[in-house]
């Protein structure tokens, strides 16, 4: 899963995905900006088919934890 | 909690008026290729916008929008006892926007006239201290005007902004009518913490405007902007827009013991469909009865709930009688939530400027 989202992040940030590393967030590349974190979490939300509860949207602005809540919510 | 509930008052009409001129998000020339512009869209919802061209200040559109909603109501200008201009992007500094147009609309001299200078919140709280005057009986008929001219002071170089905001203006008209009427019931919301989430720095007293204020710079790869630009920091946005509104709303069903299964509408402010479509599931009413203009008209601040009545619901409203909820949160930061009953509303379509 978690090769998978890195994958999907790249693709919409348009960069390679050897940039998307664990510790990399928002605003630390120009193409990551608010705009950016949008389209990250709807495309993943769309691809993968899962929901985002709204009370985690806002952390989710990190590799880490966007792979990390995505695996939650698959094994829940 | 601020809570208010008002009799007497009905809305009786609405019209909107945009400029003609229309910028696809797809073409926009600030992009490095289409496939940025489509993130854009994808993310957001919003294709397209209306746009003024130089020189057309919210106050034209609203003119051309009064003169339509009037001539479909069959009022006359001396008939307008109140009447209240939503809007920032006013023409001058001084006086009110609300003094220059009585006079080109041609109102009474004893009308009741002013501005109020909310952003995205604005229909709301307008319609929340217009009813409200009225609902004493006095003020027999009111037109609330709810209008902006966002491409005016965001930059165009400024990527952040340019693909999200267009320009529009509402009018709303307002009725005493015991006899019609529904309670109207209202929740409130501010945090002036993040007053700088979406702002201008310069141009006002704090920050007057100077030389170097009106000095484009490039802040960040692609965003070009003068001081007296508005900036909207898009990730404050985000954070309050998926906290506060859905609070506000379950606020709102809470306090007024409103069933959901009865709601007709939820009009929320255009200002994203991503957030929007949260704060839409986060009260558990169903997307066909959450109508939305965005992808059309971009935010419109505090144009986009009644340009979303006028551009989806007019026939509607126009007909039955339509449990509604809206909210309003933006600028501010200030949040409003409001329940109403709307039904044989006389509807303008969307007049283009």
């Amino acid at each position: 899963m978690e090769s998978q989202v890195k994958e999907i992040i790249a693709r919409v940030l348009n960069v390679d995905v050897g940039r998307i590393t664990d510790d990399l967030s928002s605003g630390e590349i120009p193409e990551w900006d608010s705009v950016g974190n949008l389209a990250i979490i709807s495309t993943i939300e769309q691809e993968l088919d899962i929901e985002f509860p709204l009370e985690v949207l806002f952390d989710l602005t990190s590799v880490r934890s966007i792979v990390d809540e995505v695996n939650r919510l698959y094994d829940a | 909690m601020s809570q208010l509930t008002i009799n007497n008052v009905r809305i009786a009409g609405m019209s909107a008026c945009v400029p003609a001129t229309v910028e696809d998000n797809r073409t926009l020339p600030i992009y490095k290729d289409e496939a940025e512009a489509l993130k854009v869209i994808a993310s957001t919802g919003i294709e397209r916008h209306h746009k003024v061209e130089e020189g057309t200040t919210a106050s034209d559109l609203t003119v051309k929008a009064v003169e339509a909603l009037l001539d479909k109501m069959g009022w006359q200008p001396e008939d307008v006892d109140c009447f209240a201009y939503v809007c920032t992007s006013r023409d001058y500094i001084a006086p009110q926007t609300a003094c220059v147009l009585q006079d080109r609309l041609k109102l009474r001299h004893d009308c009741c006239v002013f501005d109020l200078p909310f952003g995205c919140s604005g229909w709301v709280y307008g319609m929340s201290i217009v009813s409200s005057l009225m609902s004493h009986g006095t003020l027999k008929r009111a037109l609330l005007v709810a209008a902006e001219t966002n491409t005016q002071n965001r930059n165009q170089r400024d990527t952040t902004v340019r693909p999200l905001f267009g320009d529009a203006a509402t009018v709303t008209a307002l009725e005493y009518d015991p006899e019609k009427s529904h309670p109207m019931n209202f929740m409130f919301g501010v945090d002036g913490s993040g007053f700088d989430a979406v702002w201008a720095p310069y141009g006002g007293m704090r920050n007057p405007v100077t030389v170097e204020a009106l000095e484009e710079k490039e802040v960040s790869p692609g965003v070009f902007r003068r001081g007296v630009d508005m900036i909207v920091n898009g990730m404050d946005v985000f954070g309050f827009a998926i906290k506060q509104p859905p609070r506000s709303l379950k606020e709102l069903i809470e306090t007024f013991n409103i069933d959901v299964e009865t709601v007709d509408l939820l009009l929320l402010h255009q200002a994203n469909k991503f957030i929007d479509e949260k704060i839409r599931k986060a009260v558990k009413i169903p997307a066909e009865k959450t109508p939305y203009c965005l992808e059309e008209y971009g935010n419109v601040t505090s144009a986009s709930i009644p340009l979303t009545m006028v551009s989806r619901c007019g026939d509607r409203l126009a007909g039955q009688e339509l449990h509604c909820v809206a909210c309003g949160f933006g600028v501010g930061l200030a949040w409003a939530s409001m329940e109403f009953y709307a039904g044989d509303v006389k509807m303008v379509d969307v007049i283009d400027y």
